[in-house]
């Protein structure tokens, strides 16, 4: 809502600065979102006089002016084309600092254009910011005097409030509005809105037949004006207008327009020489047609309010009137709409159609429902003083008027929400200056709101106002403590866990990122391996149009950003949701991992190798080992999911339960993200291994530790290239789980027609220390069961 | 046999020696097991005993002489061979170390700024929750008193998951966590919950997806100025700084009631932005006392009252880290998250920072 201080002062009498004034609004809920007020940049800025014009000697399109400044007479070098001998205009002198919107601000200082001496600079419109374009130095009129500091002539039309309105504050979307809240909060004085009455010339012929009369449009009247001129509106009007931004029409429009901003009151006037017939306020059918003043044409739904005459829709009721019966230049006789829509409606029909409108914000949000015979009379005191014309009769098709609420509010609730005493005088007081009546009992006050402020309703609606009129600053603040008991637990083991892990691979030095949500069509086409596709119905872009099912894609994508920008070997991870449908719970937890490229940068320490599946393997561990999960009980097999390469990845099983994919990314898939390195993935899915967690860790078991000594023996088997290793190590670890403790791979070898494993085993005994015999004997054994089970032969 | 001379020999040799091998031979000339002296000592048996006691004393303490001056300039060779040896063994210590990547891995600042505001919030008695990313309408908006055509919905730039009657959406806002809160657990409820939030709106200050954090107090007693103590005390914490001034204005949440908005004051000097100095104001969160509709849709009976606050986690993080932009946070540059991450060791636990 923009609105200028001369429009204010209308209303309000004050004497602070427009400073204190914007700070008053804010701090009654007003928030001031832009004060433009162009007097506090033109000190030093003087009213001259050209009082001699000479071509520039150097420069054809420059003039030298000789300016009076009301002490000497100084000379300029202006390059304006509407320099004129005689002419009064505004002289920056030596030391004004210019602010243009746009371009950076200078000082003005004495220089040498062409060879000729300058001492000064006459000012445009734009370089003192008065206005968004430059034609020429500005023109003051002759009643200008010289010398005169350029700052009193900048009027309060020129000073520009630009305020934000929470939805609940429709009563100042008018100027008026703002005006009385300013007053209730105890800042200046207002002067009450007196309204003109004009006699009625003539009875209007007109009918009305208000069918949603006890439904969504309780009240509604017209007046017909005849023989009107739809004149440009005053220079008082378009000044106004200008200071507001609000567009200048043609009088009778404007005249709408300002009453709209003026007392939130929205009106529309139509051209009555184009209605046919009676009028009628009705729903409309499904598949009507409107045509806008915007020049655009609307298919309706049913059930939206239109004003109709006997052949066709002319409004569509407090969102835009239709241009089949708009005001023009040629409009003679017209009819001035004033009415109260049930704001739902009002709202529904805008959404729908997608109308925004100035209109349609107040409706929307909730008119006065008293302001209809207001809203014709001050409509007509404003037409009939620009446009002319006879006043005729008023005709309504309303309801009755419905009595507002009534709130009962015991005294003692301002203080239980507000936590601070207020004295009784003090609410009464401000609750009548908002517009309340109020009666006051023993222990309540009944309080029954003005019918501008739909949003009081309830006793916080009151607890509210006192509370903000008060100020809020004013209400001193309290402590209070919590009992934190022993069992208050601020975050969930799975919460601390997602931490830990987070921290983890971070000192992996791999890099947390945080990606979106979203997803699209083509990597849920190629990475998503259930079919789902799950769309957004109104994406912010066809990048982002679906909800993501894993956190490949965005990580790719990342890693593809980052090589463009010649980062090539990159360790990167993230951990968030991910979606399995469009539900609510509809979602679980992923951790997902991926380096590419190399293993280290170029050095001269090492040759530079590829990242590969046992790198991200070992953080596969490092997280197994930090949720404490024993790795002798995991299961490495081969998986067929589409984007890893088909043998080169592992899925993870622990307990049944596959908890974890890693594997290299399958080439097509990197090629498909302009990735050139290989690049390695693990997916962990969090969620799996919460259930696996024991969060009772205050005691831990007794380290057993065996005091015997342990032998080692090394085994080279040779064996299929497609075994799973970690089926041959389980196994030989449970021929005897007493006295083998650890099987560890220590080499693996390969060539074209050759596989070879090297193993070493830990034999160690809790009783005794085995003998040479003993050993030998398990050794055999570990030979023939790798044989008879595995086909591996002893090398 | 002439022992002297053959004894000032040998120890001449020994003497004269520059090398191990050099000594090594030495040593074998005189005392290996076919050396001058050991056939020596050996046919000392075929001596008579009187000739035994003085050849045998004799050999003895040359024996024991010859071995120490052995052993002396054994160590006076090895110490010149290693000292000679280190001569030529020389690496240049200003060539780089070994460092597997160049870039130096961090923790988001989103998740850092979180685990800050959980440390604060959980210090200040309140328990860390969590809400779906998607919402039914009643959770996002309903219960939350936005009920459908409600001007305050236009403020909310939706995303819809299904076309027919816009059950479902992305949250818009952490407040849905409130009515989950207040449904499932008991009174007194004292609650934060940080998360993703999501509305269709992208420019220089806006993204679709972007991180919120909500508080909720509920308990008998709670009023107005309890909240602005505690919002005051978490803020001061958060940005370290015992003299920032809050601002509380007035604003409106359809779920709160009355409602303000924070703002906290700063002092800006040649681009540099310093808090708790100054009197600019720049806005932080909202906030206000539960709506009387938000405990009837929760089904929550009760003569307690309640506070709640919600704030956006990238502003603070961009308020008190300065981040220019935005949308750098999920642009995921990897220079920027070096940048303006957090390495793990910087706690962000309030006993530890």
């Amino acid at each position: 809502m923009r609105f200028t201080l001369a429009w204010l002062k209308e209303y309000l009498e004050f004497e602070s600065t427009v400073e204190d004034l914007c700070e008053k609004l804010t701090s009654i809920g007003l928030e001031v979102e832009e004060l433009k007020n162009p007097k506090k940049n033109l000190d030093g800025f003087t009213v001259s006089e050209i009082v001699e014009i000479n071509p520039h000697p150097n420069a054809s399109k420059l003039n030298i002016c000789d300016v009076d400044n009301g002490k000497e007479i100084i000379k300029i070098v202006c390059g304006a084309l509407n320099v004129k001998k005689n002419m009064k205009t505004v002289l920056a002198n030596i030391g004004c600092i210019i602010k243009p919107e746009c371009k950076e601000e200078f000082v003005i200082s004495k220089s040498t254009i062409r060879g000729v001496e300058s001492n000064g600079m006459l000012c445009s419109k734009e370089e003192l910011g008065l206005s968004d374009e430059s034609d020429g130095i500005i023109e003051l009129d002759d009643t200008s005097i010289v010398g005169d500091s350029f700052s009193n002539y900048i009027d309060d039309e020129m000073i520009e409030i630009e305020i934000a309105i929470t939805p609940n504050r429709v009563d100042c979307a008018g100027v008026y509005g703002i005006a009385r809240d300013l007053n209730a909060s105890g800042f200046g004085t207002l002067k009450t809105k007196k309204i003109k009455t004009f006699p009625e010339k003539f009875e209007s012929k007109i009918r009305v037949y208000n069918k949603l009369k006890n439904d969504s449009c309780p009240q509604i009247s017209f007046r017909q004006i005849n023989n009107v001129r739809n004149v440009k509106s005053p220079k008082e009007i378009v000044k106004r207008f200008n200071g507001s931004k609000l567009k200048v029409i043609s009088s009778l429009v404007d005249v709408t327009n300002y009453l709209t901003v003026d007392f939130c009151r929205p009106l529309h006037v139509f051209d009555l020489d184009k209605i046919e017939g009676d009028i009628s306020i009705r729903y409309s059918k499904k598949g009507e047609s409107f045509f806008g003043l915007d020049e655009k044409s609307y298919s309706l739904e049913e059930n939206m309010i239109v004003i109709c005459d006997e052949k066709k829709i002319i409004s569509l009721a407090g969102v835009m009137g239709g241009k089949n019966s708009g005001c023009d230049e040629n409009t003679k006789n017209i009819l001035i709409e004033s009415a109260y829509f049930l704001p739902e409606k009002i709202a529904s029909t805008g959404r729908k159609l997608n109308i925004i409108s100035d209109a349609r914000y107040r409706f929307e949000r909730g008119i006065d429902p008293n302001s209809i015979a207001d809203g014709i009379g001050m409509a007509t005191e404003m037409i009939i003083g620009i446009c002319g014309g006879e006043v005729g009769s008023i005709v309504s098709d309303s309801s009755p008027l419905k009595s507002t609420i009534e709130i009962n509010i015991e005294k003692s609730f301002f203080n239980k929400i507000l936590g601070h005493s207020i004295s009784e005088n003090f609410i009464e007081e401000k609750l009548k200056r908002i517009g309340c009546e109020i009666k006051s009992l023993k222990e309540n006050f009944i309080v029954k709101p003005p019918t501008w402020r739909p949003d009081i309703r309830i006793k916080e609606d009151l607890v509210e106002e006192v509370g903000r009129l008060v100020g809020y600053e004013k209400i001193p603040n309290k402590e209070f403590k919590f009992n934190i008991t022993p069992e208050t637990e601020i975050t969930s083991p799975s919460q601390k866990l997602k931490r830990n892990i987070k921290e983890l691979l971070v000192s992996r030095n791999i890099m947390e990122i945080i990606s979106w949500s979203f997803s699209n069509k083509r990597w849920e086409e190629r990475l998503n391996s259930n079919n789902n596709i799950f769309e957004i119905e109104n994406p912010i872009s066809s990048e982002l149009s679906c909800l993501r099912t894993n956190l490949v894609g965005g990580l790719l994508n990342i890693i593809s950003k980052n090589n463009k920008k010649n980062i090539q070997n990159i360790s990167i991870f993230e951990m968030g949701p991910i979606f399995t449908g469009l539900k609510p719970g509809n979602q679980t937890e992923h951790l997902t991992v991926i380096r590419s490229g190399k293993a280290e940068e170029k050095n001269w320490t090492s040759e530079n190798r590829d990242f590969d599946i046992f790198d991200i393997k070992s953080d596969l561990i490092s997280i197994l080992k930090l949720l404490e999960i024993p790795l002798n009980k995991i299961r490495i097999e081969s998986d067929k999911k589409q984007y890893y390469h088909p043998g080169k990845n592992g899925s993870v099983i622990f307990d049944g339960v596959k908890i974890a994919n890693f594997g290299e990314i399958h080439p097509s898939i990197s090629k498909s993200f302009k990735i050139k390195n290989t690049s390695i993935l693990l997916e962990f899915y969090i969620q799996e291994i919460f259930q696996f967690l024991n969060n009772s860790w205050l005691t831990k078991e007794k380290l057993s530790k065996s005091i015997f000594q342990s032998s080692i023996r090394d085994f080279s088997f040779e064996v299929d290239k497609k075994l799973n290793s970690i089926d041959l190590v389980n196994h030989i670890r449970n021929i005897d789980k007493e006295i083998i403790s650890e099987v560890r791979i220590f080499d693996n070898y390969e060539n074209k027609d050759f596989r070879a494993l090297a193993l070493e085993v830990v034999i160690q005994s809790d009783k005794k220390t085995l003998t040479e015999e003993e050993i030998n004997r398990l050794s055999v054994e570990i030979v023939n069961e790798a044989k008879s089970k595995f086909k591996a032969k002893l090398r | 046999m002439d022992y002297d001379k053959l004894i000032q020999s040998a120890l001449n040799e020994v003497q004269a020696s520059s090398s191990s091998e050099n000594l090594e031979k030495v040593r074998v000339k005189y005392f290996g097991k076919n050396g001058l002296f050991t056939k020596e000592l050996k046919s000392l048996s075929t001596l008579s005993t009187e000739q035994k006691k003085v050849v045998g004393v004799k050999l003895n303490d040359f024996k024991n002489d010859f071995f120490s001056k052995l052993s002396i300039k054994k160590d006076e060779i090895e110490n010149y061979e290693i000292n000679k040896k280190l001569e030529e063994d020389f690496v240049d210590p200003s060539l780089p170390a070994r460092e597997k990547n160049f870039i130096n891995s961090k923790i988001h600042p989103i998740s850092h700024t979180m685990n800050e505001i959980t440390s604060i919030l959980g210090n200040m008695g309140l328990v860390y929750e969590e809400g779906p990313d998607i919402e039914d309408d009643f959770h996002n908006f309903t219960a939350l008193n936005i009920p459908k055509d409600h001007p305050a919905r236009q403020m909310h730039d939706t995303f819809y998951l299904d076309s027919i009657e816009d059950k479902y959406v992305l949250r818009t806002h952490t407040s849905p966590v409130q009515i989950r809160s207040l449904k499932k657990k008991k009174l007194p409820l004292r609650i934060f919950a940080p998360g993703r939030t999501y509305r269709c709106d992208s420019d220089i200050t806006h993204t679709p997806m972007f991180h919120q954090v909500e508080g909720l107090v509920v308990d008998e007693g709670i009023t107005f100025s309890n909240l602005k103590w505690f919002l005051e005390s978490f803020c001061k914490i958060f940005f370290k700084k015992d003299n920032l001034k809050l601002r509380f204005r007035p604003s409106y949440f359809p779920f709160t009631e009355p409602s303000a908005e924070v703002d906290i004051n700063y002092k800006k000097v040649s681009g540099k932005i310093t808090f708790g100095e100054g009197n600019q104001w720049m806005e932080i969160l909202g906030c206000g006392m539960v709506h009387p509709e938000v405990f009837k849709m929760s089904n929550i009976k009760t003569n307690a009252t309640g506070f709640a606050f919600g704030m956006g986690i990238e502003r603070l993080a961009m308020l008190k880290y300065g981040m220019p932009d935005l949308r750098d946070f999920f642009d995921n540059d990897l220079k920027w998250l070096e940048h303006y991450g957090f390495s793990f060791f910087e706690k962000s636990d309030l006993s530890w920072r």
